[in-house]
């Protein structure tokens, strides 16, 4: 599995990052920060953490903040609406089941990496 | 000059001030200059993205739910003679929090973001109709004890569909439920502002109308029907739009504790039990209680945000605490 995720990180080490917020759901919204799970698993798929300053590795942040933090790709679980304010910045659905580290980590790595990467060569 | 003049005045200007503070501050700081160019509609777009669509509609939102709780609340301890009461005695909360947690489980919130504040508004009103409808059946003349004892089998019925419908869902439904439980302001807009406000300046203008009325029942039931209080209409119309006028609050901001609990005896222990100063002093004491407690909510932590409803706990306490002592 190390092998395969090295693999994954590999193939996107080249390509440009993109600076994506990951939102876990509630109001004020919830986002992934340094040390968790899905912040390793966006280094690895090519990205970087908008909200990689948070002291903690999962916390409710600001929607002032939210709204005036450098995103390139919002990255949200299915039905958490898009806070106010960041309807102009892409955004994709995590895929489902991404939050429970396990043996699907290697195929959740792949799926985050074609979601900030469309175009890259697989 | 009675006592309630001075503290209208005082709370008039208290409200006033706790929405300047609560536009004025945020986890971005902002120089006065650049508050005060976004309110006129110049500047840069992010100031006028954070003061006019987040900070002052955020502001408003607090002050008609603050102020409908807090007047609720003064209802419905009048109504029930019973100093703790508040507004989610009758059920509300949990109905509420049956739309809302129904609406996470089926994923209804990839609907649109009106899905959650109309599915919570919606099961508050189930719970007003379940609530009075058994209350009713059980005695015509809807005795207090009896609509209080329903309001209590209810909403212990509606926590155990909670729990049911959490124990079988995932951690991300679990999650949000948790949090949306806890209260907050954060989902304001302009829209929500307008929905809520077009609802509740009217709801508590009626209620400011039964003043007299509730003074008499104070007297008890008997007294105030010999003084001439159509004391069966008037129970209906209080506790109808109180419980009205909590699910509003409740359906755009979740369950926000104390502040209907707190904030009329706190007023009452400064201007007295007449409830034609206690209602609309409580309602402008609620707003400016809320309004500064969300500027907590949302400072004291930045740039992340505390549940309101711990802040409304950690203020109210002590407050209520040294009025209690002032006025003992």
């Amino acid at each position: 599995m190390t092998r395969a995720l090295d693999d994954v990180r590999r193939r996107n080490a080249r390509l440009p990052r993109i600076r994506a917020a990951i939102l876990i759901g509630g109001t004020p919204p919830w986002v992934a920060g340094p040390g968790s799970y899905l912040d390793e698993l966006l280094d690895i798929a090519g990205g970087d953490n908008a909200f990689a300053d948070l002291e903690v590795p999962f916390g409710s942040i600001s929607p002032e903040v939210l709204a005036t933090r450098e995103i390139d790709l919002i990255l949200a679980n299915a039905g958490t609406p898009t806070p106010l304010g960041l309807s102009a910045i892409p955004r994709a659905d995590l895929p489902a089941g991404i939050e429970v580290p396990g043996p699907g980590m290697v195929d959740a790595a792949r799926s985050l990496a074609l979601i900030l990467h469309p175009e890259a060569p697989r | 000059m009675t006592r309630s003049g001075p503290a209208a005045l005082s709370l008039g200007f208290a409200l006033v001030a706790s929405v300047a503070i609560s536009v004025g501050m945020g986890a971005v700081p902002l120089a006065p200059g650049e508050i005060v160019d976004a309110l006129r509609g110049v500047g840069s777009d992010t100031a006028r993205m954070i003061v006019v669509e987040l900070r002052l509609p955020r502001a408003l939102l607090a002050v008609l739910v603050g102020g409908g709780l807090a007047l609720a609340g003064a209802v419905f301890q009048a109504m029930l003679r019973n100093p703790l009461a508040e507004p989610y005695i009758l059920g509300i909360s949990g109905g509420a929090a049956v739309g809302a947690v129904s609406v996470l489980a089926l994923g209804l919130t990839t609907v649109g973001s009106w899905t959650l504040p109309l599915a919570s508004f919606a099961g508050a009103l189930g719970a007003i109709v379940l609530v009075f409808g058994v209350a009713r059946r059980a005695d015509r003349s809807m005795d207090v004890r009896v609509l209080l004892l329903s309001g209590v089998v209810v909403g212990a019925f509606f926590s155990a569909v909670i729990a049911l419908i959490l124990s079988l869902s995932e951690a991300s439904v679990v999650r949000s439920a948790v949090l949306w439980m806890m209260g907050s302001l954060a989902a304001a807009e302009w829209r929500s502002v307008l929905v809520v406000g077009g609802y509740t300046l009217p709801a508590a203008l009626l209620l400011l109308g039964l003043a007299r009325p509730l003074n008499l029942l104070s007297l008890g039931e008997e007294t105030a029907t010999v003084l001439g209080a159509d004391v069966e209409r008037v129970k209906v119309y209080a506790f109808g739009i109180a419980s009205l006028l909590t699910a509003a609050g409740v359906g755009v901001a979740g369950v926000i504790g104390f502040v209907g609990l707190v904030v009329p005896h706190g007023v009452r222990l400064v201007t007295g039990s007449d409830h034609r100063s206690l209602l609309p002093l409580s309602f402008l004491a609620g707003g400016a209680f809320l309004a500064l407690a969300d500027v907590v909510a949302r400072t004291v932590v930045a740039p992340g945000e505390l549940p309101i409803g711990v802040i409304t706990a950690f203020v109210g306490v002590p407050l209520f605490l040294v009025l209690l002592r002032r006025n003992r």
